[in-house]
């Protein structure tokens, strides 16, 4: 038999935990990890601090589960957020006078139903975070062109030539994961033939805090409410799911023409809508990778699975990965055990990878009831959906899924310290 | 050589039985998977009544720096390697030589410094050695003169030390779950692991402890939930058992 090489005398210092992606998720990653006093080395491609955040005009609406877990960070008091005091979802067409909404949700001290954030706004507060309180070691402009399970660790070469050693590697680099791709996990995954478009508008009247979201024939026109400013007091989020080839034509459009093909959608609620800043489109799709770890590599966010983006479910699945696994590192590191081993991934894939088929299937099949242009479907959808209103139950699983309430519950989500 | 670490409490067909296991200890999906699973609900056990017991900060990743403890019947080292980890100072002792090869691989493997010995805890006692901590888990059920045994333990223990052993309670159930259920229908664990005549119960085992001079303290149940396939610590000590034991003058008058 062969002396394996002892690990002490490797350069440099073993990592506990290496993140590629410093995007929300492997940022937020980062920054629980070393609260835990874990050794983080986060690592990107882009040179995050630098950029002038460039905002992609997306805004979330986070649950009220990660909203606590943020706050227990310290990032939501700078973050300007609007809570959501009640949600309004119906089935209409364009052009479509005065429908009355199919659900009515209103926000009470037991259902919260989550804030809305501006993407870009929470990027910064996460970095600031990270910058001024975190031992977490940067490496911007980089990223792990190969990596291997060596015995208890995880040998890592970068872009820059230099070798990193980790107990475990974990990729919070979104749906397009190159390190999931290495490590052999396959995904499976819908595409949709739908785009989303993104943008803020301003309106008349205020929001008073009211998510709308109007299923339509194409997709569904969803605003939801955003905090105002000085020049503009009442703003509001649209996500927008059209066609694809439609989408591409109404990015198309001028400002006003935009503008009007909105208006036909939402109707006048908010009274005239008036574009914001820019309009941003993307392909729909939902996926799932086919496990969510093995041999000390781990997938959060969307490198695990992303979804149609109808409820905004994408960060706050994204958030609770992160609050999940930093649960069963802390707790397995408390023990003495090995926290990248495989029953330590097996804990964090068991509680996660339910909860996020759970939250697609219910997405896609919303979706896929409510986007069906003609047949049956539609027309069992136009009889029965006023009548959802009154079943209770669909309607606590529906907010109970929206609120992210669920037994077994990662402490950080309600609000405690691991 | 070999029978130099043999004595009376060792029952060699048992020892030879582990020995072919041994190789399998560290496979998570193996054939030790109910004790990978169970592990970190007797690790919680022993860490929180250390963490009592001594002191020791719980916020802690490394709460144990300083103390000695002592793991009889180490197996793969899989209580061995997180006390390590948790700063203490580790002894670990098996009677068989393949599971301290094993074990002595594997912590290197995990850049832990454990000191593994093949031999038994009678043998270590001549050393006049004595410890913080002596554990020792899943293991009287497997030796030939447990009353010896306790007292051996006893012995390895200073004064203000503590000691957990846990075991397999001799009741239908634990006939129904650990072997039947584990070994046959389960297929958790080899046929033949267990001998349930040499299950012991609490009440049993509360004599041996006095009669080594100590004071059985607590005793806690570990029941399985096949469906969340999760530990949990209770009341209930029909199948597996975990018992603290202290001096006298360590525990508050009954």
């Amino acid at each position: 038999m062969t002396e394996k090489p002892i690990l002490q005398e490797k350069q440099p210092p073993i990592s506990d935990v290496v993140i590629s992606g410093a995007g929300l998720v492997g940022g937020l990653l980062a920054l629980v990890l070393d609260r835990y006093g874990f050794k983080v080395t986060l690592i990107d491609q882009r040179d995050w601090f630098d950029e002038t955040a460039v905002s992609d005009g997306r805004a979330s609406a986070i649950a009220e589960d990660c909203w606590c877990c943020l706050e227990l960070l310290g990032l939501t008091s700078s973050l300007g957020s609007q809570q959501i005091t009640g949600m309004r979802i119906g089935e209409a067409v364009v052009d479509h006078e005065e429908t009355d909404f199919a659900l009515n949700f209103d926000a009470n001290a037991e259902v919260l139903l989550g804030h809305m954030v501006e993407n870009e706004r929470l990027m910064t507060a996460l970095n600031q975070a990270l910058k001024k309180t975190s031992q977490v070691q940067f490496l911007p402009k980089n990223r792990i062109l190969s990596f291997r399970k060596t015995g208890s660790v995880v040998d890592c070469e970068l872009a820059t030539g230099e070798n990193l050693t980790t107990r475990l590697l974990a990729s919070a680099e979104g749906r397009g994961s190159v390190l999931r791709g290495l490590a052999g996990i396959k995904t499976q995954s819908t595409d949709y033939d739908q785009a989303g478009l993104v943008c803020t508008v301003s309106h008349e009247f205020a929001h008073e805090g009211l998510a709308y979201q109007w299923f339509l024939p194409n997709g569904s026109f969803a605003v939801l409410p955003l905090p105002g400013n000085a020049t503009h007091p009442h703003l509001s989020s649209i996500v927008w799911s059209e066609k694809r080839e439609l989408a591409k034509v109404m990015m198309e459009l001028d400002e006003t023409e935009f503008t009007t093909q909105m208006q036909r959608r939402f109707g006048n609620r908010l009274g005239k809508l008036k574009l914001q800043g820019k309009r941003w489109s993307f392909p729909l799709a939902a996926g799932i990778a086919d496990c969510f770890a093995k041999d000390r590599f781990v997938l959060v966010g969307d490198a695990a699975h992303h979804v149609h983006p109808l409820a905004g479910q994408g960060l706050n699945l994204g958030i609770r990965d992160v609050a999940a696994l930093a649960e069963v590192l802390v707790e397995a590191r408390r023990l003495g055990l090995d926290f990248g081993d495989d029953l330590s991934l097996d804990n964090y894939q068991r509680r996660r990878r339910f909860d996020s088929a759970l939250t697609l299937g219910l997405m896609d099949g919303l979706n896929r009831v409510f986007s069906t242009s003609a047949g049956p479907a539609r027309m069992l959808t136009s009889v029965g959906l006023p009548s959802v209103n009154r079943l209770d139950s669909l309607k606590a699983f529906l907010i109970e899924k929206a609120s992210g309430k669920s037994v077994n519950q990662p402490r950080l989500l309600q609000g405690l310290e691991i | 050589m070999k029978e130099a670490v043999l004595d009376s409490s060792i029952d060699q067909a048992e020892v030879d039985k582990f020995a072919r296991m041994a190789e399998e200890w560290w496979d998570p999906k193996g054939k030790f998977a109910p004790l990978h699973k169970m592990n970190p609900l007797r690790l919680a056990f022993i860490r929180d009544r250390m963490i009592e017991h001594f002191g020791c900060d719980a916020q802690s990743y490394e709460p144990f720096k300083g103390l000695q403890v002592l793991d009889i019947g180490s197996g793969g080292g899989l209580l061995s390697e997180p006390f390590s980890r948790l700063g203490a100072e580790v002894t670990g002792v098996d009677a068989s030589e393949r599971n301290i090869e094993v074990a002595r691989l594997h912590a290197k493997e995990s850049g832990l410094e454990i000191k593994y010995r093949a031999m038994t805890a009678e043998a270590l006692l001549e050393e006049e050695k004595r410890f913080d901590v002596v554990l020792a888990m899943e293991i009287i059920e497997h030796v030939a003169e447990p009353a010896d045994f306790v007292k051996s333990c006893a012995n390895l223990m200073k004064p203000d030390g503590m000691m957990v052993m846990s075991t397999l309670n001799k009741t239908a159930k634990s006939f129904a779950l650990g072997i039947v259920a584990a070994e046959y229908i389960l297929g958790w664990l080899p046929k033949g692991t267990h001998d349930w005549r040499k299950f012991v119960t609490p009440e049993q085992m509360d004599i041996w402890v006095d009669d080594a001079g100590l004071d059985l303290v607590e005793v806690k149940g570990g029941t399985y939930n096949p469906i969340t396939a999760v530990w949990t610590l209770g009341s209930d000590t029909a199948v597996n058992y975990f018992a603290l034991i202290k001096n006298y003058s360590d525990c508050p008058p009954d």
